[in-house]
């Protein structure tokens, strides 16, 4: 297929992809947005509308992923439902059985890579910039420095999905390993810890300059904070008891 | 900017949580900064991200969890106290802690409106398969459509009625004599800071890694004492 097509092709479902989750809901999850990104190609596909309406079920019936990294399984199933299309005869008991064993490594995958590591080591860069710099333009320079360091992955992985998918096809699902992304998984880890000690040595010198008796306060809500949440607690308890209990001391002292 | 467009553009960016892009515009840092900056305060706006901003970076958005929407609550927290911060800046600090504790309040209605919302996505569905059931084959994109119009009706809706509430808490309260209040809640902020450090290092997996950070927190802090 000619290269400008292609390219084509991968930015429609690039920028359907955005909307993936648009209609998520509890029966079958991203099935919709799914549908919505890959229904372009479909149409063109399928010359008749009982194909086309047999496409739309298929693919309604149900889907989940990471809404980043399902760009892979875009890709793919583009390419799967190309060649059943081309060859005539039905591979859809395969695409089917290929989309239900991908959606495992590509949620596994997207909530450690993005989740866990990308998105608090991003946000963390961002924090320390708007918390340590005084001027409103050095702040904002810092935020833009966040959404910078967060969007090139996700870009980079909405669109190089698509394109790795539909040129892989099925093998695809043999190369989705955490290990393929250990790269950005190092660099961001790092940047994430460095960020947050630098944050946290900060508040701990401005508590030091202002009042010490904010140093066992922030030391206190750390612990009480971590050790809540380490127990599965929601997020309002670790942050409420540390709240309670620095109320009281401020009545007592 | 008045009320009604700064709640506009506060659900309009509530939406990139988990509805549409995701790039983390409504992060409370970047959100908070833009109510602050659309109603001439971005100082307030950026004290408020700031102060909510950590507390949330744990919460994880996987798969059907239903979590609390500390975006939404953020954003709500940032409209309250830029609305009402002039009319008593005596009590600032107050202010400020008022309107980040109703935005954690607010997070968790938020949690139930995002199930209410995708409850009501499969209404949406089951009307979709029965149109593509008798042939009308064009309604994918408008079901995208009517998603996120309910979902942003919502949004708004939930954002204008807490706002007005807030400001009218706080218009109600503050008229009353505060001062030594201001003395008792002076560790607030560096609790709920350190609350959200607390929160973002269960991220840290690992004696290994936490080891590592509390060096670079330990090298860190000489760095500023030397600076």
């Amino acid at each position: 297929m000619q290269k400008d097509i292609l390219n084509k092709k991968f930015i429609i479902i690039f920028l359907r992809s955005f909307f993936i989750q648009a209609v998520w809901n509890f029966k079958s999850m991203l099935s919709i947005g799914w549908t919505f990104t890959l229904s372009p190609l479909a149409k063109k596909m399928f010359g008749n509308r009982e194909k086309y309406q047999d496409f739309l079920n298929r693919h309604l019936s149900f889907f989940n992923a990471h809404p980043y990294f399902a760009s892979y399984a875009f890709g793919a199933i583009a390419r799967l439902e190309e060649d059943s299309a081309m060859k005539g005869s039905g591979q859809h008991e395969q695409i089917e059985k290929f989309k239900n064993a991908i959606i495992g490594p590509l949620g596994a995958i997207g909530d450690q890579l993005f989740w866990a590591h990308i998105k608090p080591a991003s946000i963390m860069v961002g924090f320390l910039g708007v918390l340590i710099f005084p001027e409103l333009f050095q702040k904002l320079i810092f935020l833009c420095i966040f959404l910078i360091l967060y969007n090139i992955p996700h870009i980079y992985i909405r669109y190089s999905g698509i394109v790795r998918g539909y040129n892989e096809g099925l093998s695809i699902y043999r190369k989705l390993r955490i290990e393929s992304f250990s790269g950005w998984q190092k660099v961001y880890s790092l940047i994430g810890a460095l960020a947050f000690s630098i944050v946290v040595a900060y508040l701990i010198n401005q508590s030091m300059e202002s009042d010490l008796i904010e140093i066992p306060m922030f030391a206190m809500s750390f612990g009480v904070a971590y050790f809540l949440r380490s127990r599965k607690r929601m997020t309002y308890l670790p942050v409420f008891i540390p709240l309670l209990i620095a109320i009281v001391i401020g009545i007592l002292l | 900017m008045g009320l009604i467009p700064l709640c506009l553009i506060g659900a309009l960016i509530s939406l990139d949580t988990v509805a549409v892009f995701q790039i983390l515009i409504s992060q409370p840092i970047v959100a908070c900064t833009l109510i602050g900056w659309l109603s001439n305060d971005p100082m307030t706006g950026i004290h408020i991200g700031l102060l909510m901003q950590l507390i949330w970076i744990s919460t994880l958005p996987v798969g059907a969890v239903t979590f609390p929407d500390g975006n939404l609550g953020a954003i709500i927290a940032a409209i309250i106290a830029v609305n009402t911060i002039d009319i008593i800046p005596q009590y600032k600090s107050l202010v400020i802690l008022f309107s980040v504790l109703f935005g954690l309040f607010m997070s968790f209605i938020g949690a139930h409106a995002l199930n209410t919302v995708r409850t009501g996505n499969v209404y949406i569905l089951n009307k979709l398969l029965d149109r593509i059931e008798a042939f009308k084959l064009n309604q994918v994109g408008k079901a995208i459509s009517w998603s996120l119009t309910v979902n942003f009706i919502i949004l708004f809706v939930i954002t204008l009625i807490s706002t007005l509430i807030g400001i009218a808490i706080i218009e109600a309260v503050f008229t009353f004599n505060l001062t030594s209040w201001i003395r008792f809640t002076r560790y607030a902020e560096i609790v709920i800071l350190g609350s959200g450090a607390g929160l973002t290092f269960t991220l840290v997996k690992g004696y290994k890694p936490k080891g590592i950070i509390a060096v670079f927190i330990l090298i860190s802090l000489v760095i500023l004492q030397w600076i």
